[in-house]
């Protein structure tokens, strides 16, 4: 994992629970790095200590640390200088969303080590949208959920977001349905 | 299935524009025969049918804008910019086989993400294939880690600062307390040559009690003997006078005639005694034994002052020594016994002593000796105080430095039955470790609270003038509490007296290290 994830886990920790529990989270998991370059490649075992040390300290659960995880994930891109790229990728949210692919293909390239996950976008009706996600990572799914929150509020639209498919449950892929305000 | 060659295929114009969403295609009068979609979108109407240099310049090459000079340099890069917006188009030239047409694929040349937004590019405008927004991605990525870095290096050097400036404040700190401890080390070393001349001085008192205390009983015996010396003297002629008439009358010879010589005239009258001659000679054997006598009563006495002088004679011993009490008390008492008897005082101070059978001690006993002499002094400075009605602080206050218990004492009647008689009540016995314990109590009137609670601090006196040097009573209690573990105690009641109690204990070896007294 790259080191912008961990970065993105330090500065939700540190904005939301203070600077001090960021401390706590790193004693539990035993890390030593304070700060973590965005471009350099860390073993993923790292991001599963933070993850499950932060679970313990915060007293949340994995879910809803990842889904919390995604949701402010697309707020720490905006500020952590990914604005205009972001901005690029569409204007509404299912341009996005369509675009969300082509995004990670394109990151692949910047990381050749990221694996990056693959997303599959289909229009159900007007207001609907089918997002197939496929990764080579265990437990991400709830991210997925909280990323398209992330992106009703960076839209301004209002997004309900239902796991139908599960790939822990044997399914091929995690898959949400999608419903959100047309404009 | 045949696999058409290329000469058997051509891209179609509606794919050529889907693929290259950035194409200019014009004649060779500039004319604008066809655009891209996604440079076309940019503009509120088509190009297309538009002049090219009414909408673009050339920047590189540094050429003009001419469809021949383009053919000559169809092999360079060619950078066009909109004479409208900031878009720029980076991309190659090519001139159509056997047409007069020119063909500029291109791509947006920018260096950040934020111009393609100013400009309204979004990423779907791009072609798959087109590496603008990888590079785009890039540039942004090597941006951001460049700006961590940075920020790493900026928080580096501002640890390094602080780390400085923690250096510099230690530096400072250690210069300080460096320059803080020579000057302690001076002060110290001032202080305790201060202290010495002070206990020296103390010890001048001390002894200027002592000698004159001892001035005062010798002056007695010694005038005494010094008195009778002359009628010693007239007593001896006398008596050699009639010796020598006997031998002379006897007529023997004598071994020494020189000793006889001169001597007749005088011896004449010895020829022919009167009556008042015989009286007066048996006057001289009468008189002369008991002259002797009483000169002996007087040197004897100076023998008894000196021998009590003996443990005064080592303030500074360094040898615990066997001690007894009771003769120490007495040898102070007889040391100040020309003040207790003072002719100014209305009455003469009078010593209770209630002394209990105790064992000697083992100390330093000229020490223990200057504190006795230390507490008694200052309680006879109290006592003449009061009756010389000098007393300031409410009339019955004393001047001294000192605690209390006032214990129930066997003599209390005797204050009760005669409160204005200045007394000295001394006390000896063992308290409940076993320890001496000696109690000199007065009715001085007593000191308030805020004197008797400063009385062992040193250099602290009530009394006038160089009278004390305000340290008697710091040294009294450095010598019984640090020199021999034991205890010094206060007590006192204003318009009523005070009461010193010493504990000491018997031997050293009954001293416990931390042991506090009561």
């Amino acid at each position: 994992m790259y080191g912008l994830i961990n970065s993105a886990l330090r500065s939700m920790v540190c904005e939301q629970y203070g600077h001090e529990t960021w401390q706590q989270v790193l004693e539990t998991a035993e890390l030593s790095e304070e700060h973590f370059f965005v471009m350099k490649s860390y073993p993923d075992d790292i991001t599963h200590k933070i993850v499950n040390s932060a679970t313990q300290i915060l007293n949340l659960s994995g879910y809803d640390l990842m889904e919390s995880f995604g949701r402010y994930w697309i707020r720490y891109t905006k500020t952590a200088g990914y604005q205009e790229i972001m901005d690029m990728c569409g204007e509404t949210l299912p341009e996005f969303l369509s675009s969300l692919d082509d995004l990670h293909t394109r990151l692949g390239v910047q990381f050749p080590k990221f694996s990056p996950p693959s997303f599959e976008c289909n229009e159900v009706s007007d207001t609907t949208l089918e997002l197939h996600y496929r990764s080579t990572r265990q437990g991400l799914a709830p991210m997925v959920v909280g990323l398209v929150q992330g992106l009703g509020d960076r839209f301004e639209t209002n997004v309900d977001i239902t796991q139908i498919a599960d790939r822990a449950q044997g399914d091929d892929c995690d898959t949400f349905l999608i419903h959100y305000d047309s404009e | 299935m045949d696999v058409p060659s290329p000469s058997q295929w051509s891209l179609p114009a509606d794919l050529l524009v889907e693929l290259f969403p950035f194409h200019i295609a014009f004649d060779r009068q500039l004319n604008i025969v066809q655009v891209g979609r996604s440079i076309n979108q940019l503009y509120p109407t088509s190009l297309a049918g538009q002049r090219l240099d009414d909408y673009f310049v050339i920047n590189r090459p540094k050429v003009a804008l001419s469809f021949e000079v383009i053919q000559q340099r169809l092999k360079s890069l060619f950078v066009l910019a909109s004479r409208h917006c900031e878009l720029m188009l980076k991309g190659q030239m090519t001139c159509l086989p056997d047409s007069n047409l020119m063909l500029f694929l291109c791509s947006p040349s920018v260096i950040d993400a934020q111009q393609l937004v100013d400009i309204g590019i979004h990423l779907r405008d791009f072609p798959l294939h087109d590496v603008t927004p990888d590079l785009i991605f890039l540039q942004r990525t090597t941006q951001m880690s460049v700006q961590q870095v940075e920020g790493l290096n900026q928080q580096l050097v501002a640890s390094q600062e602080q780390l400085q400036d923690a250096l510099k404040i230690q530096e400072h700190l250690r210069f300080k307390a460096e320059q803080q401890a020579k000057q302690l080390e001076r002060q110290l070393k001032e202080l305790k040559e201060t202290q010495i001349q002070l206990v020296q001085a103390e010890k001048m008192s001390t002894l200027g009690q002592l000698l004159s205390g001892i001035v005062h009983e010798i002056n007695n015996p010694l005038h005494c003997i010094h008195g009778n010396l002359d009628h010693c003297l007239e007593y001896t002629q006398e008596l050699t006078q009639f010796c020598r008439f006997l031998i002379r009358k006897s007529g023997l010879e004598c071994e020494c005639p020189e000793l006889l010589d001169d001597e007749t005239d005088q011896c004449a009258h010895l020829q022919n005694l009167t009556p008042e001659d015989y009286q007066s000679l048996a006057f001289t054997l009468d008189d002369f034994p008991q002259v002797i006598r009483a000169m002996r009563v007087g040197t004897d006495r100076i023998r008894e002052i000196v021998k009590g002088l003996r443990n005064f004679s080592r303030l500074d011993a360094t040898v615990l020594e066997e001690f007894d009490v009771h003769e120490g008390i007495d040898n102070t008492l007889m040391i100040l016994k020309h003040r207790l008897t003072k002719t100014n005082l209305q009455k003469p101070i009078q010593v209770i002593k209630n002394y209990t059978k105790v064992p000697t001690i083992y100390c330093y006993s000229g020490q223990i000796n200057q504190v006795l002499m230390n507490i008694l002094a200052n309680a006879i400075d109290a006592l003449e105080d009061r009756e010389q009605g000098r007393s300031t602080r409410s009339g019955q206050c004393d001047r001294r430095v000192g605690t209390p218990c006032l214990t129930p004492h066997s003599s209390d009647r005797d204050i009760n039955s005669d409160r204005h008689q200045p007394t000295i009540w001394i006390q000896t016995d063992l308290n409940h470790q076993g320890w001496l314990q000696i109690k000199i109590r007065d009715n001085a009137g007593g000191m308030p609270a805020t004197v008797k609670e400063r009385i062992f601090e040193p250099f602290f006196t009530t009394k006038p003038g160089a009278r004390g040097t305000g340290l008697g009573m710091s040294i009294s209690y450095q010598i019984v509490t640090e020199r021999h573990g034991g205890c010094l105690l206060c007590d006192s009641q204003p318009d009523v007296g005070t009461e010193f109690t010493i504990e000491l204990p018997i031997n050293q070896s009954q001293l416990v290290v931390g042991q506090v007294c009561g």
